[in-house]
């Protein structure tokens, strides 16, 4: 029992060293199969490793200081459709400011992991962080991924 | 004897002012003053252009871009008939001979009820994504109504403006021209002298009034008054700035000149070194970016501690926009489209947080802060400079705004870049 517990505790942590290098990596524009018209596809794994984040902004770029929209998609570790429902939250900000969005965008869950995120807002060009909160009832896992946010 | 001593002293003095004449020594004509402008710099610099203005319009607003509108509009700017006592039009304030503000510190036009800000230009307003300096009012013409009821302002009505439309002859041809005949139930109803709605005062004799009259009247009434904004809206649209020094510089810079410094002498070496300094050490365009020199949103910088002053800036703002019956998503804007009020909503990091001002014609804005509480160019970046002293424990920490520590040849530099960001000569508007 000890033993088996102890085995548990040690892919749990090989797990997380894992996704935490997996989210250090910058901004990846990886081709997912995913029903999404628009051409950038970021993504990032959460940190506790449970779901893999899919998320495409309907402009060209990361636009500076413009509204804008995206798509989300929230996949399983292995980027699997998910069969249960979720909740999706959005924030973002400046470490280096020591601010966030001036804003607060609106979310809408479209079933099967996909979410529409309406009024997203980068109001100053340098570093920023975007940080998934995925709930499904009262358990969370988090994604957090760099962006940079030029003029 | 004499006169040779007179002559080395002249030319003692003719020294000195050449080296005075420019900032670290360098002379005006000398490749050493002239900074290097790298690839990703001289991209910067573009993005600075009067050429990347939106060609949009207000879509909130039918009036936006209307000739006839503009006119009506004009008109109503400088009309001191709008206000309560027939003294104070839209000009009063926004002087078209000091750039389109008053140059005063805080505004005291009604001494029993003073103003709390300082007067912003309006040049360039049409490039707001918010107005006010809180951010109150998101659209132009929402916000061009409201200094007409503020009793500190223009200290009018709006069933006031009405009447005036209405038995003014050439006014009532003109808005009906623009907007429809006005309806029969206006024309007939014996309206009070002067009524609007009194937040926070129902015992207030013109809210009494206003809500004596019935809510189709009230709603005729609103409508004319968001008409009136919409054309005084249609008019300020008009106010831009955008042939000048640095334009002509950021439009013609090449990659390859940025590098070799050979590009064409626009602007002096000092504003050339401002320039350098704005898009990089100083950090000015963290803010003051894109061609309105400004990202349109909201910072605290300390001027006065949000728990002293009072001044809650964009946190009130916010509460006021939602409660706004003038706001985007009104029955009175011209859009059913979705709007950025949709997404605003409220923080303790909003307090004492003001709005970014346009740079464009900054030498002629003066004084300067939501406060006006600097004379000059040179004393607001002097500001800059030590500005860490002046966060206090209870200020939203904003990390990016540290002391700056410019020589004082480089806040020289700074100024005279912001000079050029003024036309040559004075528009016809």
């Amino acid at each position: 029992m000890k033993a088996k517990l102890c085995f548990k505790f040690t892919c749990g942590i090989v797990l997380s060293l894992f996704f935490v290098a997996c989210n250090q990596t910058s901004v990846s524009s990886v081709k997912q199969s995913i029903p999404t018209p628009f051409k950038n596809i970021y993504e990032v794994t959460s940190k506790g490793g449970n779901y893999t984040i899919i998320f495409s902004p309907a402009t060209a770029n990361m636009p500076l200081n413009e509204y804008f929209d995206m798509e989300v998609y929230v996949r399983g570790q292995t980027k699997q459709v998910l069969d249960y429902s979720l909740e999706l939250q959005i924030d973002a900000g400046m470490k280096t400011h020591n601010h966030g969005m001036n804003i607060s965008p609106n979310i809408t869950a479209l079933g099967k992991g996909k979410f529409k995120v309406e009024g997203m807002l980068f109001h100053m060009p340098g570093n920023w962080f975007l940080r998934f909160l995925v709930s499904r009832g009262v358990i969370s896992d988090k994604a957090e991924i760099n962006l940079v946010i030029t003029q | 004897m004499k006169s040779k001593k007179l002559f080395t002293s002249v030319g003692y003095v003719i020294t000195v002012l050449l080296l005075l004449g420019s900032s670290n020594g360098f002379s005006e004509n000398n490749d050493i003053g002239r900074p290097v402008f790298s690839s990703l710099e001289v991209s910067l610099i573009k993005t600075l252009s009067s050429k990347n203005y939106s060609k949009k319009s207000d879509l909130s607003n039918k009036m936006s871009g209307i000739s006839m509108a503009i006119s009506f509009g004009k008109n109503l700017f400088f009309d001191p008939e709008l206000s309560g006592d027939g003294t104070v039009s839209c000009a009063t304030c926004h002087n078209p001979l000091m750039s389109w503000g008053n140059h005063q510190t805080i505004t005291s036009l009604r001494p029993d009820n003073p103003s709390t800000r300082h007067v912003p230009s309006l040049l360039g307003v049409r490039y707001n994504r918010w107005y006010f300096w809180d951010g109150r009012a998101d659209s132009l013409w929402s916000q061009a109504i409201k200094p007409i009821e503020n009793t500190s302002e223009m200290a009018g009505s709006r069933v006031q403006v009405a009447q005036y439309i209405i038995n003014t002859p050439s006014l009532k041809a003109d808005y009906e021209a623009l907007f429809g005949v006005i309806p029969e139930l206006l024309l007939t109803t014996e309206l009070p002298n002067s009524a609007r709605p009194v937040s926070g005062d129902g015992s207030h004799v013109e809210h009494q009034a206003w809500i004596k009259l019935s809510p189709k009247i009230r709603k005729e009434i609103n409508r004319l008054f968001t008409n009136i904004g919409k054309s005084i809206a249609a008019f300020e649209e008009t106010l831009v700035i955008k042939n000048t020094p640095f334009d002509e510089f950021a439009d013609n810079i090449t990659e390859d000149e940025g590098k070799s410094r050979t590009y064409t002498g626009v602007l002096s070496n000092s504003a050339l070194r401002g320039l350098k300094l704005f898009i990089g050490k100083a950090g000015c365009s963290n803010c003051h970016f894109g061609p309105n020199f400004s990202d349109g949103e909201f910072h605290h910088s300390f001027i006065r501690p949000v728990l002293l002053q009072g001044d809650l800036g964009r946190y009130d703002g916010i509460k006021k926009l939602l409660k706004d019956p003038f706001n985007g998503k009104s029955e009175f804007s011209d859009s059913k489209q979705p709007t950025k009020l949709d997404y605003v909503y409220q923080n303790v990091e909003f307090r004492g947080q003001f709005k970014t001002p346009s740079l464009r014609n900054i030498a002629q804005s003066y004084p300067y802060m939501h406060t006006g509480e600097f004379k000059t160019l040179k004393s607001t970046i002097e500001y800059y400079n030590t500005i860490s002293e002046r966060m206090s424990p209870d200020d939203h920490q904003e990390l990016l705004l540290k002391s700056l520590s410019l020589s004082d040849p480089e806040v020289n530099d700074l100024v005279e870049l912001l000079k050029t960001l003024s036309e040559k000569t004075i528009r016809n508007y």
